[in-house]
């Protein structure tokens, strides 16, 4: 689906990358959380604004779309299924907390597309490997997760971060599983997609 | 199959499971791209608030020897006001064979809400067929989830019990502004914001946060977003300046 680019930075250059490009998603996530005011328009240019930032850190970061091996969306697919499956199983007999079905559902899904495929594209993609390159592995899905539970406390608030440190931590081992940004992309796009109907 | 990501992808597990035990009732596993809340609605707003709060009443048929799973919330986006209970945690007299579940909006009782109240007392009941009050089995807990106007992020939910009200545990309910709290009873229950997080820097343009007394006290609390924003912003700008740092370090040395 997308790779970066193949190119021969030095470590310095890589940290170097990846300080820049998680400055960049935190200003996205920061001005996301400041504009997003109250009802469905307001929500879904926030939303929209925010994967198409992340987009652009992907683009400068150098990052191309390639066509996603199968085998990456089996895994992703089984990844999404897995993060639906265990609040299910966490908590039988009871619905969520939260129903959240804003109109139209059209647009929602479209933003919602995006915005977990940028999210993707950055922290599981460009981040994850500069970091990787940089300072190792077990440093790169520390900070990535770790990122990518910060980026959501502006506007779900501090609880949501050891469950998307944990998911987190589980959409990189997609992405070392299957060696594509795809797998993650797919599994986290099927886990915002299902909450319309959890 | 690479074991280290197999490794990962069992530690991303269990701390997922972790997270999904640890929280009160089941929470979105992610919800990312729209976050849209309708403005709050009072049951008596101040000038220029939306008014008219929803009342939800379910009634929910009992086909095993124990009551069913209760889920009921009010018409708002989100909800502004839920209860949520396990199957069985009612105790049901003989011949019960409907669990009728009711949220409204209430006026605020006596003795009065305290001052920080942010948005309307909500009165929650559970009544078999014929109104007979149901209370939840001794033991057992039944979770209130309930939405505080705009920018209210920090507070705690209050249950009016005998003569008075008291603080209930209250946890985060998925979004900054919704709270939640097990409780082990029902009757009336209000937000109260946080005295402590409390400015008076409100302005004309901010939702009030206080209106249970029917009058406009958007003066009294309002509770401002920038300090989480600013929090999180200090944690991600550490983790980027420790990455530039390396950078730094390593152009250096080579």
């Amino acid at each position: 689906m997308i790779r970066s680019v193949v190119a021969t930075p030095d470590r310095g250059q890589l940290a170097a990358r990846a300080g820049a490009l998680l400055l960049g998603a935190a200003s996205a996530a920061l001005a996301r959380a400041a504009v997003n005011g109250q009802g469905a328009v307001s929500g879904f240019a926030a939303g929209a604004a925010f994967g198409a930032a992340l987009l652009g850190l992907a683009v400068a970061a150098r990052w191309q779309v390639r066509v996603p091996p199968p085998r990456a969306l089996a895994i992703g697919l089984a990844g999404g299924a897995v993060l639906i499956g265990v609040p299910l199983i966490a908590h039988p007999g009871l619905p969520l907390m939260v129903g959240m079905r804003p109109q139209p559902m059209a647009a929602w899904i479209v933003v919602t597309v995006v915005v977990a495929t940028a999210e993707e594209v950055v922290f599981r993609g460009a981040l994850l490997d500069a970091v990787s390159q940089a300072a190792g592995l077990p440093v790169a899905i520390g900070v990535t997760s770790l990122a990518f539970a910060l980026i959501h406390v502006p506007l779900y608030g501090w609880g949501v971060v050891p469950l998307d440190l944990g998911v987190g931590i589980w959409l990189a081992g997609l992405r070392l599983l299957s060696g594509s940004v795809a797998a993650p992309a797919v599994a986290h796009v099927l886990a915002d997609l299902a909450t319309w109907w959890l | 199959m690479s074991r280290r990501a197999v490794l990962i992808l069992g530690l991303g597990l269990i701390l997922v499971t972790i997270g999904q035990r640890a929280a009160p009732t089941g929470t979105l596993p992610l919800y990312d791209g729209v976050v849209v809340e309708d403005p709050y609605r009072y049951l008596q707003p101040p000038d220029g608030a939306p008014g008219h709060p929803s009342s939800v009443s379910d009634s929910l048929p009992v086909t095993g020897s124990g009551s069913p799973s209760l889920y009921s919330a009010t018409l708002e986006q989100p909800p502004q006001a839920q209860v949520i209970a396990e199957p069985g945690a009612l105790d049901l007299p003989a011949g019960t064979t409907t669990v009728k579940v009711t949220i409204d909006p209430v006026p605020p009782p006596d003795p009065r809400p305290p001052a920080n109240a942010a948005g309307n007392v909500y009165r929650f009941a559970a009544t078999s067929q014929d109104g007979t009050p149901l209370t939840l089995i001794a033991g057992t807990t039944a979770t209130v989830v309930m939405r505080a106007p705009a920018s209210v992020t920090v507070g705690s939910i209050y249950q009016l019990i005998g003569d008075g009200w008291q603080e209930l545990p209250t946890s985060n309910g998925g979004l900054p502004d919704l709270f939640s709290a097990n409780v082990s009873g029902f009757g009336e229950f209000v937000i109260v914001a946080s005295a402590a997080a409390t400015g008076a820097a409100a302005t004309g343009a901010a939702a009030p946060a206080a209106s249970t007394d029917g009058a406009s006290s958007a003066s009294a609390t309002q509770v401002q977003r920038p300090p989480i924003l600013l929090l999180v912003a200090a944690g991600l700008a550490l983790l980027a300046l420790a990455l530039l740092a390396v950078a730094a370090t390593l152009a250096r040395g080579e």
